[in-house]
Parts: C-alpha cells; structure tokens; sequence
C-alpha cells in the first residue's frame, strides 16, 4: 500500500490537489464506460426475406473453436420483417460477464431454415467499434458464404442470394477476417490524454504571477489560427520545401537509424540542390516520424500529421506560458511574427529549433528553472539529493543536446549561450561558482555525448568518408542548374553571385538582400510578396521603432549586465546576418527571413532580462500592435494566397 | 472598462504617440515613380507648389537620368519640409541632356491616404503644358517623345489629389480596435481562478470562428436570405413596405423575408456593415464580422468577470454554436442577448439584482432602468423561438418572489413592472413603426408576397402531392411515430445541434455517439446533482429548464410535422441558453472538477467537428 500513498503525496507536490485527483478518477472511470458502452458492442444485423414464418439461427466462432449453442442467436422469420439485429455483449441485456471483441470472432455460421424451403439472404452486417464493419451485401461479397449442409442451390443475385434448401438444418458458413480500426480508440484516448492534461494544467491552479497575462491568450488564438489553417482549410503542401521535409520525417515512421548516405530507397527525400535532410544531424524528422507513426491510425494524410507535430509544440508553448510567467515572456517575440506563426504551421525543421531555443532559455535565464535552481543549490548533500542531482544533470544534457541537434543556423545561440554564461560567471551570480561550473561541464559533457553517439551512428553508418560520399551524392542528385560541378554560366542565375561579379552593394541595391530578407521574416507566404507595400513599411517602422525603444530603455537604465547582453546580442545577430547574407552572395541566393529566427529567441531573452527597465505599456503597445498586423498578415494575405495554391 | 490606472493611461497616450509617428513617416512621404528614357545621361528636376506659390530650389528633387535605365523613383518630400499631397497642386518638370531627346513613359505620385495621381497613359500625359525650351511633344502609344529646342526644356502638370476615405476609416477603425484591445484587453485582465479556463478556449474557438468566416465562401443555405435582410438596412433606418418590389430579392424559397418580422438583428448588422464600408471587404465578410464581433463581446465578458464564465459554459460545448457565429444569420445574436440577459438575472452582481435588493435613489434606479430596459426590450426582438426564454425568465421571476428571495418582493415587483413598462414602450414603438408603413392589413399582405413568390414547390396553394415531400407531413399521412422512426426527426435535430454543417452529416457516426453519449451523462449529473441538493430554488428551476425545453422540442417537432420538415438543431439553442442559467443558480450544488470534465470533454470533441470536418468540408473561397 505504500507506493499508491507515495503516488498520491508526488501528485499533490506537483499541485494536483484532492479535486483534481478526484476529476481525473472520474475522468478515467467516464472513459471506462464510455469505451465498455460502445467498444464491446458487436452489432449482427441480417436482412432475410422469406415466404413463411420459420427459425433461423447464427453462430459465431472463434479460429479454433466449434459451433455450439452458446455463443448463438435464435430467432424467428417472418415474412413482414426483412431486417434482424443483435447485439453480442448488450449491456441492457447483460446474462455473463465475458465480453467478446469481433477481432476474436473468426467464423459465421447463419441455419436460415429449421428445414427444406427457400429463403433470400440480402446483406449481413457485421460491426464493433474499433474494428472496420463487415459488410457483406454485394453479389461478390456474398459469395464468400459457402453453403456447408442441406443446401441443394445458392443462387448469387443483384437482390441477395437465394437459398433452396432440401433437407433439415441448411447451413451457410462466412470466415472473417476482422481488422482493427484503432482511429476511434486512438481518438478516445487522444481526448483523454488532453482532458487530463488540460484538467490538471487548468483547474484551480493560479498561475505564479499576473506579468504578461495577454501573451497566453494570443498564443490560444494563433493556435486555432494554426490548426485551422494546417488541417481545415489546406490539404495541399503550404511551403515548396514542405513534401521533402514531410518525405525526411516518413523515413524515421519505420526506421530508428539515419540512413546510407544516396540509399535509392530515399531518393524522394532529396531537394534540387542534391541535398537529403536525412544526411543531417536533425534530430527533429526521428522525432516528427515517430509521433506521427503514433498517429498513423487517425484518418488524416501524413502532410496534416507532420503539420499537427508542430502545431503540438506550439501548444506545449501556449501551455507553458499559461502556467508560467518566465515562459510568458520568451515566448512574446512569436507574437510579433507571422512568419513564425506561417513556421510552426507547416513541417519543417525551423519550428522545433525555435522550440528547443525557448525551453533551453528558460533553463538558463529564469531563476525558477531547473538549471538555475541546480546551479545556485550548495555544494554539500547527501546521498539522495545526489541522485536527485545525476538525475537532473542527465535531464538538462538531453535538453542542451538538442542543442546540437537542431539546424546549423540555430547554433549561433550556442554562442550567444556562452558568452551569457560567461558574463553570468563573471557577474558572480552563482554563490558556488567551482559547483555551478563543475555541473555545466556535466551538462556539456552529457549533450556532446548525445551528439558523439549520433555522430558515431554517422560514421557507423556512412564510413569515415562520409564528407566525400556527400559530395558525390550532392553532384549525383543535384539537378543540372545545381550542380556544383557545373560552369558557373549553367547554373541557375541566383547561384554563386560573388562569382558572378555581383557586388557587395549591389546584393543590397540591385538585388535587395537586406528587403527581401527582412520582408520574409515578417510575412511571406509560399514566395509570394503579395502583401500591399504599406503593410511591410508599417512593419518595419514598428519594428525600428520598437529595437530603439529596446535600446535606449536598456542603455539609459545603466544596468551594465543588461547593457552587455545587449551587446551580446547586437553582435550575435549581425553575426548571423552576415552568415545569412555571405550564404546568399557566395552560395545561393536565399534571403529566407527564417534563417534569422535565432534573432527573435535572442529577442526573448534581451526583453526577458531587462523587463524591468521597459516601460510596460509602451512595451505591450508594441506587442499588441505587431500581433493585430500580424493577425491581418496571416489571415488575409496567408490564408488567402495559400487558398489559391 | 474605464481605463482605471496610469499605466494604462501612459500605455494608451504611448499609443497615440506611436500613432502620430506612423502618421509623420508614412504620411508625410511623397512618394513618385518616374518613368522616362533618355539618349544620353542627364538630369530630371521636379518643382511641386501649391496654386499661389511660385516654383522654388527649396520645393524640388533632382536625380540623374541614364540612358541604360528607365525606372527611378523617390520621395518628392523629407521629414524635414513635411508636406501633403493635397498642398501640391502643380507639378514643373525640367529635363536635361546633351540630344535635347527625352522619352516620357509614366509619372506616378502616391501619398499614403490619398489616392494616387498617375500620368501613365498618352491621354493623360496630354495634360502635360509645355513651358519653354520644348519643340514639340510627340505623343505615342506608350508615352511622350519630348524634344528640346533650349538646353533645359521645362514643362508643368496641373495635379488635382483626392483623398482616398477609406483607407482614412481603415486606420481609424484600426486605431479603434488597437485602442480597445489595449484599453480594455492588457493590464485590466482580471485574475481569472475560478473558471479561468473558459476564457483562454473561448480565444480560442473566437479564432477558429474567425478563422471559417474569412475563410469559407457560403456557410449555409439560408445566408443568403439574411445577408440581403441586412444588407437592406445598411441603407435603409425604417422597415420595408411589405409589397415594395426592392426586397423581393430578400424572399426565400418559402416566399418569406426575414425584414418583415420583428427582428432587430438586421437593422443592427447592417449598420455595423455601414461602417465597415471603409474596409476593403465583400459584404458577405462585414456581415459575418457582426456575429464574430458579438463572439468578441463575450470573450471580454468573460475575461473580466466569473458569472460570464459560466454563462458561456454552454458556448463551448457545441460546435453548432461556432458554427452560428461564423456565418450570418439571427440566432447568433439571439443567443447573445440570452446570454446577457442571464447575466442580469442570475448574477448577484448584476445591475438588474443590486436594483432590485437595495433601496436605491429614484435619479440612480431610473438611469438603471434606461440602461436595462432596452436589453430586457432586446428579447422580444430576437427569432422568435427564443421567446420559450422569456417564458422561462417569468417563471424564474415568479419563483423568487414565492420563495421570498427579495427582500422588499413589492418593491422588487414595482422596478421590474416599470422595466416591463419600459420595454413595452421599445416593442410598442417597434410595432407602431410596423403599422404605419405596412398598416393593419400585415397578415394579408404577407400571404399575398408568399403566395407570389414562393417556389411552387412550396407553396401554400400548391396541391399536396406537387409539393416539396418533406412538407406538411401530417396531412401526407406520417404518423408522430414514423416522424421519430423513419424520418429520424430526434436524430436530426441532435445531430445538428452538435456539428453537422451545410447539411452534410458527414461526422463518423461514433462522434454524434460520443457526444450524445457525453449530453446524456452530462444532464444526468446536472439532475442528480441538483436533486441530492435538495436546494428548492435549484430543484424547481431544474424543472422549468426541463419543462420548457420539452415545449420548445415539441413546438420545433410540430413545425416539422404540420408546416416543412426542419429539424434544424439551432432552433433547441435557448435550451443551451436555459443550461447555463441553470449551471449558474446551481453552481454550489455541483463538483467543479467534473463539471469541467464534462465541458472540456465536449469541447475537444467540438474542436474535433469543427475543424476536421466543419472547415475541411465547407466550400472555401
């Protein structure tokens, strides 16, 4: 008995209280009778046309047993009546307790006559819920009855078949093969899962402080704005890139290893450019196959599947900052996107780096978090709060692993990480700074491991030249324009421009690097810059308006620390741009918005560590006012461009 | 919803600051595209002034002209020397090469709020008035050949600049809204605990409602019928004659217009519609925008205050409901005003029931009575099935007084009849409008429109066997038990008071299961509970929710039976109404946690409807 009371005491440290418990039991016994009302419920129903009254009578069976009495049903015919239904396992009319599922059921036998006649048998229907309805109606359907005893003639006919019977007990057998649907079950449980999450999120528990307390509400709405948008509205892909990353994340439903670097079996997974997202360390395609191969018995298409993947961590976002305020905050700059919102609707790999970047700050910055609470713990403990702290160490490397594990433009904010603890250790913030460093280094050392394991499995997989095999594979797979092999005069017109001549100011003048990028970052659907001109200069006014309001607040609050963030910062982002923008010069023209996504994680942190020296109002003005020109951006340009694809 | 500190005070002015920045950076710009060609590089001057001022270095631009490029643009004016467009109204242009050749294509000139001034075909190039230093104009297809006879040919462009209005009202409305949202919306979020769940999924069902009115072309097949209703009196103050040929198009198939009943949903959507007229919108969207409006009114009632919480309950457990604020029709805004209603009549706080238990000065109770009366007048202007409400709400009354639950019961009864007088009145003057335009003869002039107009198929003169087989199918024989048995009257109206859209009960049929499922629980556990209270009050309203919607079943079934065959779930919505009433009064009587459970249970399987099916099933844009 004691484990249940243990169970009980952890539940209610976690804030469940004695209602909620109670909820939830009443939740799980709801579902109990919900699923024994319905999913035990096997359904016969028989349309038989006869002449005169008679006896008929069904049997069921399961692979090996033997017809008998039991497990039957005796019934009377009757000419005015055509259709005959019963209920196996009905609880109104409940005799034993042994409820049988269909997928045991194994073989019919129907006696439609007592003795010699002729009966017409029209359909049989057999159903459960959680299994695909038998339905035998069709003349080929009815076929597979086969006439066991006494049955001189079936005749197969468009109305059914008629039986002519010249001796007593005629008999016609049906072996089924019953197949599970698990789209209902997985449903049940899917609400189940929610309601749970929800009632113990929800109920009766005050979040811990009243800061921000809009931000959770526009993320609920940005979250029906998503759903609706990724499964009611669009079946089609919502990003050209999206069927290649939709192919990556299939690959892992059925495999849990990387595969052979130009493996044919992936070679749908390849872009233009001869590039697999499968050849990269992203960790987010295992993890997307996976939860979609969780979801495989949902009737949905695998696009809405892979879409719902990041759907789901958005609304672990919204959840988050529902409780927390910390979360709140990091999680204002998706606010002010609708590109981010435009990321987190479709598949890609962009929309869990975001995800990890924001977790992963709230471990670092908030004095609440896990990590913060580990690193300022003293030094001494005991045994048990050693094991406490392996465990907690373990969890965080996972955690920072992803870090590594996310798309290669994200890991500018490892930088940034470290120079913020740097500045941390520097500022003397940790009271134990030997213990707070010693444990960082275990973090660093368990999320390299993560990465050298996944590295390994690499090499394991694609040998110690796997850099040359990628590159044979890119030439091999890339399309002609893309080649790398290919003269620069047979390559597509946006590749290589640096050696093309263009100039470092005409990337900016003549071929609007700086606008482009800017404008995709803030509004542009499936490459099309349809939005009216004003829309992106009001965004960009605002935007301005607001990085001044940032660093003239931050500057005049004379808070050194938050003044070198901010440098920090400042550095990092130019930094990245630069990346962005050498990329695009030298490599390929791709001013994406969404490669300057770690810019708003870092935009988190920044309004996350000098809140108090922002003046509120204003601050939420500009919030609030992104977020409405956002919501015209998603819906009235995204949503109706996308409708037109 | 005053706003009631500093900070938002401060928040608010920041806005307006922010405001008037946008207004300065975008406003204040002159915009100008040029398109002109030249045979070697030169220059292009630009002079503007107004009709008095003469052309001066300090009202121009100059850029340089190529001759391997033909687009330039710029901005006419800076920060520094802010100008309107409508203070231009002349425009000199001077050219500058060494042929003395200059191709003029296009001169463009766009100021944000107004509309843009464009010389862009030959026609309107003609207007070009040479001033010196030209030899001629030669005007082709696409533009103007321009040769110089002096070094620097000068010309003039009279402009005349129209203020685009609309797109003025758009930042005003926008201004509105941003103020309202910050205003109210913010810092003012009250600490939600109890219940503090609805607000967050009403959010987020108000955006998925949003979401299907942007997105989806026609969301049901009456919508028609009431966008025309409303459309009508976005033009329109006073109701239409009856036989005025203008509003024939607003008849349905059943040779009736929603503008000849009592209806106020109309006159109020279209006037809404009237102010979004600034708005770049197709009237099918303004109207909708009306209902989702009202869906925002509730959202914000039930940020600021617990009982809407509860009220709402109901809201967000039938996805039929968001359906009906996603389109345009009346019983959104029946609904809306059952809810408010409610509000005054259960809630303790309410303005009706702080009235009604204190002694109040005659100047306080009379202002109260003025801001009561035209809500309480509201419910006799909403569809008429939701009157079974008011019968309730008269009940409910009653019942307070025979339990003594006020105070000074006299008192009580004199406010209210003074409310009821009140209410009268706006009824009365609604009728009266009603006969002096229709006069006494209403009834038969409505049965002259449907005899005209209806569809022969359902027409009430038609013989019984040429009309439509779903009509007056008492008279056709179909016994009440056939009604239930073969025409699946119960199953129907269940079935569309919990998701089916546009007609197609395209949901698995294990969803209306679960669902019926889950209302049966649920009304079982609101009984019991209620019962094992042994809370009177509890216990009698219980039977009044009972009784009346079992009157509304039977009066929509009749309907059904003896007139077309409807079973239209949203006419059983005031049950929905009478639920939440219900919850409301008895909320002490019931656990919270499995209350909620039942709620959320109903609400994921509504998300559920609504999007799989709902949105991915209507005809989208």
């Amino acid at each position: 008995m004691k484990k249940p009371i243990k169970f009980l005491t952890f539940l209610q440290q976690t804030g469940c209280n004695n209602k909620q418990l109670f909820a939830l039991s009443a939740l799980l016994l709801c579902f109990g009778a919900i699923y024994i009302y319905f999913s035990s419920r096997i359904v016969f129903e028989v349309e038989l046309h006869t002449d005169s009254k008679g006896i008929a009578q069904i049997f069921y069976a399961g692979k090996s047993q033997g017809y008998t009495e039991k497990r039957s049903f005796r019934f009377q015919t009757n000419p005015k009546k055509t259709t005959y239904r019963f209920i196996l396992n009905d609880l109104m009319a409940i005799k034993r307790l042994s409820l049988h599922t269909l997928i045991a059921i194994r073989k019919i036998r129907i006696d439609p006559l007592e003795s010699a006649g002729k009966i017409r048998l029209r359909s049989v229907l057999i159903e459960q819920m959680g299994c695909a309805p038998l339905r035998f109606e069709t003349s080929d359907e009815l076929r597979l009855l086969k006439p066991a005893n006494a049955i001189t003639k079936a005749d197969i006919q468009s109305e059914g078949i008629l039986i002519t019977a010249s001796g007593d007990d005629p008999q016609l057998e049906l072996k089924i093969k019953p197949c599970l649907n698990y789209t209902l079950i997985f449903a049940l449980l899917l609400s189940s899962f929610l309601t749970a999450f929800l009632l113990v999120f929800f109920f009766d528990r005050p979040s811990n402080s009243d800061a921000f307390k809009y931000t959770p509400y526009l993320m609920m709405a940005i979250f029906a704005f998503m759903s609706a948008t990724a499964i009611g509205a669009f079946r089609g892909p919502l990003h050209a890139d999206e069927a290649i990353q939709m192919k990556a994340g299939r690959y892992y439903k059925n495999h849990w290893l990387p595969p052979e670097i130009c493996d044919p079996a992936i070679a749908d997974t390849y872009s233009v450019y001869g590039a697999s997202r499968l050849e990269k360390m992203e960790i987010v395609y295992l993890l997307a196959g996976k939860f979609v191969r969780v979801l495989q018995f949902a009737e949905l298409n695998d696009l809405a599947k892979f879409r719902l993947f990041n759907i789901f961590l958005f609304f672990i976002l919204t959840v988050l900052s529902i409780r927390n305020a910390d979360y709140r905050v990091l999680t204002l700059p998706l606010l002010i996107s609708p590109q981010i919102w435009y990321v987190f609707t479709y598949f890609n790999s962009e929309a869990f780096a975001m995800f990890v970047l924001i977790l992963v700050s709230y471990q670092v910055f908030s004095t609440q978090s896990l990590m913060n609470r580990l690193l300022t713990a003293p030094g001494e403990h005991g045994r048990v709060e050693l094991y406490l702290i392996i465990g907690q160490l373990i969890v965080l490397g996972l955690l920072f692993s992803l870090l590594l594990l996310i798309k290669s433009n994200f890991y500018i904010f490892i930088i940034f990480l470290f120079l913020c603890l740097l500045l941390k250790l520097y500022r003397k913030e940790f009271p134990n700074p030997l213990t707070a460093l010693k444990r960082i280094a275990v973090i660093m050392l368990i999320a390299a491991s993560v990465f050298g394991l996944r590295y390994s499995v690499e090499l394991a997989i694609n040998g110690a030249d796997r850099q040359q095999k990628y590159l044979d594979c890119v030439e091999k797979m890339a399309l002609p324009l893309y080649k790398p092999s290919n003269d620069l005069s047979k390559l597509h017109l946006f590749m290589r421009l640096r050696d093309r001549g263009v100039s470092f100011n005409e990337m900016f003048a003549g071929r609007n690097w700086g606008i482009i990028s800017f404008c995709r970052a803030f509004g542009i659907y499936f490459f099309k810059p349809a939005a009216p001109d004003a829309y992106y200069k009001l965004v960009l006014a605002t935007s301005l308006f607001f990085g001044a309001f940032l660093f003239f607040s931050i500057l005049f609050s004379r808070n050194i620390d938050n003044i070198i963030l901010l440098m920090i910062i400042l550095v990092s982002s130019l930094l990245l741009i630069g990346l962005s923008f050498r990329h695009s010069w030298t490599v390929d023209f791709q001013p994406h918005g969404r490669y300057l996504f770690p810019v708003f994680s870092m935009l988190g942190v920044l309004i996350f560590q000098s809140v108090k020296d922002l003046n509120k109002p204003l601050f939420n003005f500009f919030v609030i006012f992104m977020f409405i020109v956002s919501a015209y951006s998603y819906i009235f340009i995204g949503f109706l461009q996308l409708l037109e694809l | 919803m005053s706003l009631n500190s500093n900070k938002q005070l401060l928040g608010f002015i920041a806005f307006c600051v922010g405001l008037v920045f946008v207004y300065i950076y975008f406003f204040t710009h002159i915009y100008v595209e040029v398109e002109v060609g030249t045979d070697s590089d030169g220059f292009f001057w630009m002079y503007h002034a107004d009709e008095k001022q003469p052309f001066q270095e300090n009202r121009s631009f100059v850029f340089r002209i190529h001759n391997n490029k033909m687009q330039y643009s710029f901005n006419l004016t800076t920060l520094k020397s802010i100008k309107t467009l409508k203070s231009v109204r002349k425009l000199r242009i001077d050219l500058q090469n060494q042929t003395g050749r200059f191709f003029l294509k296009r001169i463009v000139i766009k100021q944000m709020g107004y509309q843009p001034v464009c010389f862009d075909t030959p026609e309107k190039l003609k207007k070009l008035k040479v001033m010196n230093g030209v030899e001629k104009l030669i005007y082709q297809p696409d533009g103007v050949l321009i040769i110089a006879s002096a070094e620097k040919p000068q010309m003039t462009l009279l402009v005349q600049p129209k203020l685009d209005a609309k797109f003025f009202f758009s930042v005003l409305f926008f201004t509105i809204v941003a103020g309202f949202v910050l205003g109210i919306g913010l810092n003012s979020i009250p600490h939600a605990a109890e219940f503090g769940y609805v607000p967050y999924l009403m959010v987020f069902i108000g955006a998925l409602i949003f979401t299907g009115s942007t997105l989806c072309k026609t969301m049901h097949a009456d919508e028609y019928v009431h966008i025309r209703a409303g459309l009508y009196y976005a033009d329109h103050w006073l109701p239409p004659e009856i036989l005025d040929p203008a509003i024939e198009h607003t008849y349905s198939v059943y040779g009736r217009s929603r503008l000849n009943n009592y209806e106020i949903v109309y006159f109020l959507a279209g006037k809404i519609a009237r102010l979004f007229n600034c708005l770049n919108l197709n009237n099918l969207f303004k109207l909708r925008l009306f209902n989702n409006l009202l869906f925002l009114v509730l959202i914000i009632l039930c940020l600021r205050n617990r009982d809407y919480r509860i009220l709402c309950l109901p809201a967000i457990i039938s996805p039929q409901i968001w359906y009906v604020f996603a389109y345009f029709n009346s019983d959104a805004f029946a609904m809306f005003v059952t809810i408010l209603v409610s509000y005054q009549v259960v809630s303790d706080g309410s303005r009706l029931n702080r009235m009604l238990a204190e002694n109040t000065k005659p100047k306080t109770m009379f202002l109260n009575i003025a801001v009561l009366s035209p809500l309480f007048a509201l419910l006799l202007l909403i569809k008429m099935n939701y009157y079974f409400f008011v019968i309730f709400l008269v009940l409910y009354f009653v019942l307070k007084l025979c339990l003594r639950k006020f105070s000074d019961p006299m008192q009580a009864l004199k406010k209210v009849a003074l409310i009821m007088l009140a209410v009268a009145v706006v009824f009365g003057a609604r009728y009266t409008t009603d006969l002096c335009i229709n006069g006494f003869n209403k009834d038969e002039k409505l049965a002259e429109r449907q005899n005209t107009l209806a569809q022969r198929l359902y027409k009430a003169g038609t013989p019984l066997e040429q009309q439509h087989p779903y009509m007056q199918l008492k008279d056709r024989g179909v016994t009440i038990k056939e009604m239930f048995t073969k025409r699946n009257w119960g199953i129907i109206s269940f079935g569309r008071a919990f998701g089916v859209y546009f007609f197609e009960p395209c949901a698995p049929d294990a969803y209306h299961r679960l669902i019926l499922l889950l209302v049966i629980l649920f009304s079982l556990y609101l009984t019991i509970s209620i019962l094992r209270s042994r809370d009177v009050e509890s216990v009698w309203l219980l039977l009044f929710v009972i009784v009346c919607s079992l009157i509304m079943a039977a009066a929509s079934f009749w309907a059904s039976y003896t007139l077309g065959f409807q079973a239209h779930g949203r006419y059983l919505f005031p049950a929905f109404g009478m639920t939440g009433f219900l919850v409301l009064q008895a909320l002490k009587a019931l656990n919270k946690p499995i209350l909620n459970f039942f709620t959320i249970g109903m609400f994921i399987l509504s998300t559920y409807s609504f999007i799989f099916i709902g949105l991915l099933q209507l005809p989208k844009i």
